[in-house]
């Protein structure tokens, strides 16, 4: 009897050798570019900045004294937080980080001022023992090690996209991790209804966040989407489905209408039900008919919720990846809110006079929505603009890079030299 | 390597805590033990201590196995203190070695990084190591041209990387593609499948899942889960009250599940990974260390004597006042606090030592209060050549009886260098052979050595050379304390059994009073006549007793003799009962006023044959 075919020897014996690691410093990506640097700057950083300032100063005890790390015996270093600090009490970021973490590195640049604890869960599936998971261990380790960073911040060898599945070791750590204060979901693939990959699973998996965000996080939240728009390869039925609640108050309130006038042409929407006119659609127009689907889409999910919560969407940026494609990448930013108001009594059997607390309606944020989408800035045109700020942006990349192990000067050449990313990278 | 290892560790909780003991004695604070549980793809081991600088790292990866703790070379390159070997730049004393730790981490992985740091230094130093195949020796040996074949170990490739975190510290050991064995082990892999398979089965006996478990993968595959996790906790809570929940859901089982709490039966092999390590290693305990215990409270307190024949002395500590003060004691190692602190955290629960002293569990037997015997000893071996001896050899101790140990697996005796110990509780209490068989499942010990015993640990770190004088010294102390536990355990019992008889006793007496006066008074008897049994010594007074209206008999022409081959505590008890029915026998005759026509002796006869009929006995 021989053992062909058997699988016991799957329990006892790996697949493959380990491989072995060599770490590059000078191959430059796409998202090393100073257009980056932009969205992360003044897009993912100022508003999680702000949104401390604003509203999490008090759940983040900022300048308070009792999580301060004067009783620490280390404080001197100035790096050290105890592990069992309470994780209620940090920003926590549920993030899809690169193998660098540049993400990360820069959040905590940006914010440190703020002397606010940050934790962090991150989902990137090439987390294995190759190369590239040397690279994301290493940069954990590296970020980790920052002042005010929880060490147990982890990045989990999973796809984002798994978390759709109720069973999933993904969602598990999801809430293991959560609720969060900042969503930052800089997507490899795309949300944008096309003909050459299902979004399916992208938008489970944002359902099921969501979900869990609007049972736990009892505060305003920031959700940041990055995805890529591909105008050609557009999915014209599943784009319908998803425009059915921006055509419903097309046709609804007259407001909204005159707002998507303004910046998508009137037939794109025939009042008659029959499908969406897309072949009119420049480009910039069908990145902007997504831009008001999804926040429109978003905002419908978050008035069904129980209670409801608001959402109003912040200043969001456009620019493009890939010239010979007509590729271009949407940053998305939404800020929630949780429509909680105190009971009133309209028996007069109390006489608190209690401050009534009352939140925009659907018709508002749509508005305001559509307004929001028609202000989405041209990275590419800023910068094409802004010389001194471009020239700003890559130096400060530059330094982001060189705390990732990158070469300075070497990338400082690669952008002036019109950062031309290799094939093969 | 890799080779050499198989068979020494036998479980990952051994490499765990091998690394742990690495961060002790690397003045680590803390350490933090990451897995992706039930998957456990990779672990993740990570301290905050001083680091390894680039030599450092670079000797250890060239002598995996070995260890600069302890030697010249370690003091050298800053592993060990100037002025004395065996204790860490900042004062511990070294619990581990250096390269052991990358040893044990052979056996269950054979690719692993380490991420370093020293303070100040502007970068950290990864290495990145693969061990050698598994295949034939054959393969493994590398002929060069004019130079004998070597062995290829495997590769490490170590390169520096710019770190912007100038004052950070501390070493991170990534255990990646763990292997299938290790993963299998850690997700108890055998015991979710003997359930699937008598599941499979409607008239196979059931095995139940374990109370508390860290869940399931479905089974060849990496992103689903199969079942989810059972915890003690909740997500919400913090790392400390996740611990407390799990030793509290634990010590609950011995009032809802059975008398005796297993812990293999109610935690999967990750919960049970995480009480072997918070039992080995060198943490606070979950409450408070047994030697900061008061007086005052529910602890009957003994200080042992180091003698083979020795007796155990009472210890009156005063309320509020600790053992540790009046015994003088330094455990856990003498280091000052400060240096001290130490945490572990896996997973997001903090480690705590899970032995409690504190609202023991209660039984039915005589000896309600838990017993704690304290000692120590300091033994220098004087006139013995140190050669044969192994030198000074210095250790607290203390033993628990306690009606039930919970859980089982706390049963025995743990010894312990410089707080950390490798093996668990050794049930045998080191091979005692008297047999006592309740009482030993009744006693947890620990044995904190800090001085010695090093040279009598195996290379494993989990088992000891028996041969060794410091081990053979410390049979004899435990065996002793024992003999001397076990006859103040005894001597205690039967005076509480005595007393309890007494009570007991004095109860029955009065019922029997009490219903003599009730028959008495429905005769229409108010005044019970006083009858006194009177010993052979006094009888020459019992003319007097009689003129004074008393009932005077002769106790022994009354009372049957007694039967019992020993006069114990119960004997005592059960005689005086009798002479109390003999006194109301007396008492409900004379209210009839049946004994007034009989003469004395008649009286006492009739009586006596009374008895002779109530109190027979089978």
């Amino acid at each position: 009897m021989n053992s062909q075919g058997s699988d016991f020897a799957d329990e006892i014996v790996q697949d493959e050798l380990p491989a072995h690691t060599e770490s590059p410093r000078d191959a430059f990506l796409p998202w090393h570019r100073p257009k980056k640097e932009f969205i992360r700057r003044f897009q993912w950083n100022a508003l999680t900045a702000r949104m401390i300032k604003r509203h999490w100063k008090q759940e983040l005890k900022l300048g308070k004294s009792d999580w301060s790390l004067d009783d620490d015996e280390n404080a001197d270093a100035g790096f050290k937080l105890p592990a069992n600090f309470a994780q209620e009490h940090c920003l926590r970021c549920l993030v899809i980080p690169g193998e660098d973490l540049l993400d990360l590195r820069a959040l905590w640049r940006d914010i440190q001022d703020l002397n606010c604890h940050i934790c962090y869960l991150g989902f990137n599936e090439g987390h294995g023992s190759d190369q590239k998971g040397t690279r994301i261990h290493v940069s954990n380790n590296a970020v980790t090690s920052l002042p005010r960073v929880l060490r147990h911040s982890r990045v989990l060898h999973d796809r984002f996209e798994a978390v759709a599945n109720e069973n999933s070791i993904a969602l598990r750590y999801l809430k293991e991790y959560g609720p969060y204060h900042v969503v930052n979901l800089d997507l490899c693939g795309s949300m944008f209804p096309n003909t050459v990959k299902s979004t399916q699973e992208y938008y489970d998996a944002l359902l099921q966040l969501l979900t869990y965000q609007f049972e736990k996080q009892k505060t305003e939240w920031l959700l940041f989407i990055t995805t890529m728009i591909e105008p050609a390869v557009v999915d014209a039925n599943s784009l319908q489905a998803l425009c059915g609640p921006t055509c419903d108050n097309f046709n609804k309130y007259q407001d909204f209408a005159d707002v998507i006038n303004r910046i998508i042409p009137e037939k794109t929407f025939p009042n008659t039900g029959a499908p969406l006119d897309l072949a009119a659609l420049t480009e910039a127009q069908m990145v902007k008919l997504f831009g008001i689907a999804f926040g429109k889409w978003l905002l419908a999910l978050c008035q069904k919720a129980k209670p409801q919560w608001t959402v109003a969407m912040r200043r969001s940026y456009c620019h493009t990846i890939n010239d010979n494609k007509g590729a271009v990448m949407l940053s998305l930013a939404f800020e929630l809110r949780p429509n909680i108001a105190p009971p009133v009594d309209t028996t007069g059997m109390t006489k608190l006079q209690l401050p009534a607390k009352e939140y925009p309606n659907e018709q508002v944020c749509a508005v305001k929505l559509a307004e929001s989408v028609a202000k989405i800035c041209d990275v590419d045109s800023e910068l094409a603009a802004n010389k001194k700020l471009k020239c700003e942006l890559r130096d400060a990349q530059a330094e982001l890079l060189e705390s990732a192990g990158y070469d300075q000067a070497k990338y400082k050449k690669w952008v002036d030299d019109g950062e031309i990313v290799l094939e093969n990278q | 390597m890799a080779r050499i290892t198989d068979g020494i560790y036998r479980q990952p909780s051994s490499a765990l805590r091998e690394l742990i003991s690495n961060a002790y004695d690397a003045d680590a604070t803390e350490v933090m033990i990451l897995t992706d549980a039930p998957r456990f793809s990779q672990i993740s081991v990570r301290d905050d201590g001083l680091g390894l600088s680039p030599e450092v790292l670079e000797h250890l990866v060239r002598h995996i196995g070995g260890s600069l703790k302890r030697n010249e070379e370690g003091k050298q390159l800053h592993v060990t203190a100037k002025t004395n070997l065996n204790y860490s730049p900042g004062g511990r004393q070294l619990i581990g070695k250096l390269g052991i730790g990358l040893f044990s981490v052979a056996q269950f992985t054979r690719h692993f990084l380490i991420i370093t740091k020293t303070k100040g230094d502007a970068y950290r130093t990864v290495a990145d190591i693969t061990l050698g195949a598994v295949g034939g020796q054959q393969a493994l040996l590398k002929a060069k041209k004019n130079r004998p074949p070597e062995i290829e170990a495997g590769h490490a490739r170590i390169w520096r990387e710019h770190a912007s975190d100038r004052n950070s510290q501390g070493t991170e050991i990534k255990l990646l593609e763990l292997l299938p064995r290790t993963r299998a082990e850690l997700a108890s892999d055998d015991l979710w499948a003997k359930i699937e398979f008598e599941t499979e089965d409607a008239e196979m006996e059931k095995t139940m899942p374990p109370t508390w478990h860290v869940g399931r993968m479905k089974p060849k595959q990496d992103v689903l889960l199969q079942v989810q996790p059972q915890l003690p906790w909740n997500e919400n809570d913090g790392p400390r009250t996740r611990f407390e929940k799990l030793v509290k859901a634990i010590r609950d089982a011995g009032e809802t599940e059975s008398e005796s709490v297993d812990l293999d039966t109610l935690c999967d092999r990750y919960l049970q990974t995480l009480w072997t390590l918070s039992l080995s290693a060198p943490i606070k305990y979950v409450d408070s260390h047994p030697f900061d215990l008061v007086g005052g409270g529910e602890f009957l307190f003994f200080e042992l004597e180091n003698r083979q024949r020795g007796q155990a002395k009472p210890l009156n500590l005063k309320k509020g006042s600790t053992l540790r003060e009046a015994l003088k004691l330094k455990a856990p190692d003498g280091v000052p606090p400060k240096s001290n602190c130490f945490n572990v955290f896996v997973d997001g629960v903090q480690l705590f030592r899970p032995i409690m002293f504190h609202d023991l569990p209660k039984t039915k037997t005589a000896v309600k209060n838990p017993l704690i015997f304290v000692g120590r000893d300091s033994q220098n071996f004087e006139k013995k050549p140190l050669q044969l001896s192994g030198g000074p050899l210095v250790f607290e101790a203390y033993l628990i009886w306690a009606p039930r140990i919970i859980p089982k697996q706390h049963q025995g005796v743990i010894l312990r260098f410089g707080n950390a110990s490798g093996a668990l509780f050794d049930r045998t209490f080191m091979g005692y052979q008297v047999s006592e068989q309740t009482r030993t499942r009744q006693i947890t010990a620990e044995i904190f050595v800090s001085e010695g015993l090093d040279g009598a640990i195996n290379i494993d770190r989990e088992s000891f050379n028996y041969a060794h004088p410091h081990y053979q010294y410390l049979v004899k102390w435990l065996h002793s304390a024992l003999r001397q536990l076990a006859n103040r355990h005894k001597e205690i019992g039967k005076t509480l059994r005595s007393g309890n008889l007494a009570v007991q006793g004095q109860r029955v007496r009065e019922k029997v009073e009490e219903r003599v006066e009730t028959a008495l008074k429905a005769r229409g008897v108010e005044d019970v006549p006083e009858v006194v049994l009177v010993d052979p010594a006094e009888q020459s007074g019992m003319r007097k007793l009689r003129s004074e209206g008393t009932i005077a008999m002769r106790k022994d022409v009354v009372m049957p003799p007694s039967t019992a081959k020993y006069k114990t505590s119960a004997d005592d008890e059960r005689q005086k009962l009798a002479e109390k029915k003999a006194v109301a026998v007396v008492q409900l005759l004379h209210g009839w006023g049946l004994l007034e026509k009989l003469s004395y002796q008649e009286q006492e006869k009739l009586i006596r044959d009374i008895l002779e009929i109530v109190l027979l006995e089978n």
